[in-house]
């Protein structure tokens, strides 16, 4: 018992220590003199806080940079928290012709890697004029471009009771309220959930950015990031340092999060 | 005063007929019990009448008025469910409170009609609760304050005390029996048990497959059941069904000759006899198969030639497998129902043999 305790424990420090490395690496190359390079982790010669505000004056308007990123994300998550759990709730408990097909139709679109749609999407928007505006990085998810997380609230819907949603419109209520009224704050650990993931995968967006956003003063912190990686002189504590400044967003709500998103987990895997 | 009538319901789902032309009048003040076994359709019943399901064919009527097509809201019905169905995020005010919320209803109105339910059904002190924090039976009660806080035209129960415990269930049903009389909103009761339904209704509802077989007062649903179906539902043990042969236009049974005119044209008929009924005597000798012990009385099955009975009742204490049994058939009340159909066959005027 004991044994298998110990081993428990080493396997979890091994995985930490996977994980917690590049972190410290991160940290301790950012506060490295200039030129120094990559450094294996060591804390000697760390102290060079300044790289941090060197790193913030290279990125560019970095007060502009954090809003555009943060106006991007808020209307992601909030436009994917909507819109998937209306129509999770719809396939869920609405009776109407054709929901199994949309529902099939939803499953469908799992199987096909966001890349495939990539070009056409491109065309579509361009063809839209919609090319260098935020519509063509908002607007995929807040019109449902996330069939998983539809399908997560679907099965979480299916597995409340359907008395809960009788009662209601017994009650007086039409499906909108019912979802709005009822289903909506029952749903707070998927909610958490699926917004977290959502977060996590706008902030550190750089593919769409960088195809759709043209205007400097459009940019996100993930394109300033990638402005740090020149072919000959990148300087590599001031890409870690700005890294930093990147990810301790994402640490902040992940670990703030952290609690109601793995019940949200363990919810969406008992229901999945 | 309010009518609630369906008038030749089907509903099927897929392949499966679930409803097959039912008819039901509820009238004012009436407190109807539907009872059947389960899977007979009883709950699709009552969501038709709540406008939750809309039937394939048939009208339901509310005053004479059809109501096909009408959302439950509109039809002004409160549903109490076997679950309780109660809002878990809301406080035992709240959901109180949240039909006469989406009625629009002001604030000063929902809280006085609010503290009145719950004063009612003494649930004053858990306003503040949420479902999660109460027992079983307060959340049937606080289910039941937000069926009356609306002053509904009728009212649909779905098995609401099937989740009780049988102590609890005893009281509440005397609660509910006592607040409906009070209100004299015509209610829909369903329920797949037969004491419930018995004791609670002022008429009786028997549903077998989706068919009604009969409907009537509980004393006449229990004396003169119209079927095999609806004579084996209601009674625990359930009534013995005899098969008997008819030679020259009677039937025999341990000494016994049963004749007259409503078996004519038969060649079989079914006799039912209650378990309770059959008391010891000398008319038919049988061997005991099984005894089960129930405190008060016995239940116990035995071998009567060809027939298999059982009886329940204080018989010889320590009565065990084996041992042979007399019953007296002498004024024990028989019912006769049609071989094939199970149908009731009518009664006659009892004749000197």
């Amino acid at each position: 018992m004991k044994l298998a305790r110990a081993a428990w424990i080493a396997a979890a420090l091994l995985v930490a220590l996977c994980f917690g490395y590049p972190l410290w690496f991160l940290l301790v190359t950012s506060l490295q003199p200039e030129g120094q390079g990559l450094q294996a982790g060591g804390l000697e010669g760390a102290t060079h806080f300044e790289n941090y505000a060197r790193a913030l004056r290279q990125m560019g308007d970095f007060p502009v940079l954090l809003r555009n990123t943060v106006l991007l994300t808020l209307l992601s998550v909030a436009g994917q928290l909507f819109t998937c759990s209306l129509a999770g709730y719809a396939l869920a408990r609405v009776r109407f012709r054709g929901r199994e097909l949309c529902f099939g139709l939803v499953l469908g679109a799992m199987c096909f890697p966001d890349t495939v749609g990539a070009i056409a999407r491109f065309l579509l928007f361009r063809s839209l004029g919609l090319v260098d505006t935020y519509a063509p990085l908002v607007l995929p998810t807040v019109l449902g471009g996330a069939p998983l997380f539809i399908f997560l609230f679907r099965q979480y819907y299916r597995s409340l009771p359907e008395e809960l949603g009788e009662a209601a419109r017994v009650d007086g209520c039409s499906h909108f309220a019912i979802w709005r009224k009822v289903m909506l704050p029952l749903s707070r650990p998927m909610l958490v959930t699926v917004g977290l993931f959502t977060f996590l995968a706008t902030w550190n967006d750089f593919w769409a950015p960088l195809v759709y956003l043209l205007s400097p003063e459009k940019r996100t912190l993930s394109l300033a990031l990638a402005g740090f990686q020149r072919t000959y002189d990148t300087s590599v504590e001031c890409l870690m340092a700005a890294s930093a400044v990147v990810l301790a967003p994402c640490l902040l709500v992940y670990f703030v999060g952290q609690r109601l998103f793995l019940r949200g987990v363990r919810v969406a895997a008992s229901k999945g | 005063m309010t009518m609630l009538e369906l008038e030749r319901i089907s509903k099927s789902f897929g392949a499966a007929q679930v409803l097959r032309e039912v008819s039901l009048c509820v009238r004012g003040g009436e407190f109807l019990t539907v009872v059947g076994p389960s899977g007979c359709g009883k709950s699709t019943l009552l969501r038709v009448a709540a406008g939750l399901l809309e039937p394939d064919s048939g009208e339901v009527r509310l005053d004479g008025v059809c109501i096909n097509g009408w959302e439950p809201s509109r039809r002004d019905v409160a549903m109490v469910f076997q679950n309780y169905a109660l809002y878990p995020h809301l406080s035992v005010e709240r959901n109180l409170a949240f039909p006469l919320e989406n009625a629009r209803l002001s604030r000063e109105v929902i809280r006085a009609r609010v503290q009145e339910s719950a004063a009612l059904l003494g649930l004053s002190s858990l306003l503040a609760r949420k479902p999660a924090e109460l027992s079983g039976g307060q959340m049937q009660r606080v289910a039941l304050g937000r069926a009356i806080v609306r002053n509904p035209r009728f009212f649909l129960f779905d098995e609401p005390l099937s989740n009780l415990d049988p102590r609890l269930r005893g009281e509440l049903r005397v609660e509910i029996a006592a607040l409906q009389r009070r209100l004299a909103i015509p209610t829909l009761y369903v329920t797949h048990d037969q004491a419930e339904a018995l004791s609670l209704g002022s008429r009786v509802c028997v549903l077998c497959e989706g068919r009604v077989e009969q409907v009537a007062s509980p004393r006449e649903v229990w004396e003169q059941p119209a079927s095999t179906r609806v004579a084996t539902l209601l009674g625990s043990p359930s009534m013995n069904l005899l098969r008997l042969p008819l030679a020259g236009g009677r039937a025999e049974l341990g000494g016994f000759r049963f004749e007259g005119a409503r078996f004519e044209g038969a060649t079989e008929v079914v006799l039912g006899l209650r378990p309770h009924e059959l008391l010891p005597g000398n008319d038919l000798e049988g061997c005991v198969e099984w005894v089960e012990e129930q405190g008060d009385r016995q239940v116990v099955e035995g071998l009567f030639g060809p027939h298999r009975l059982r009886l329940a009742g204080p018989f010889r204490p320590g009565l065990a497998r084996g041992e042979r049994i007399g019953i007296g058939l002498r004024d024990v009340p028989c019912h006769w129902f049609e071989a094939q159909t199970g149908l009731r066959l009518p009664s006659e005027p009892p004749r000197n043999r």
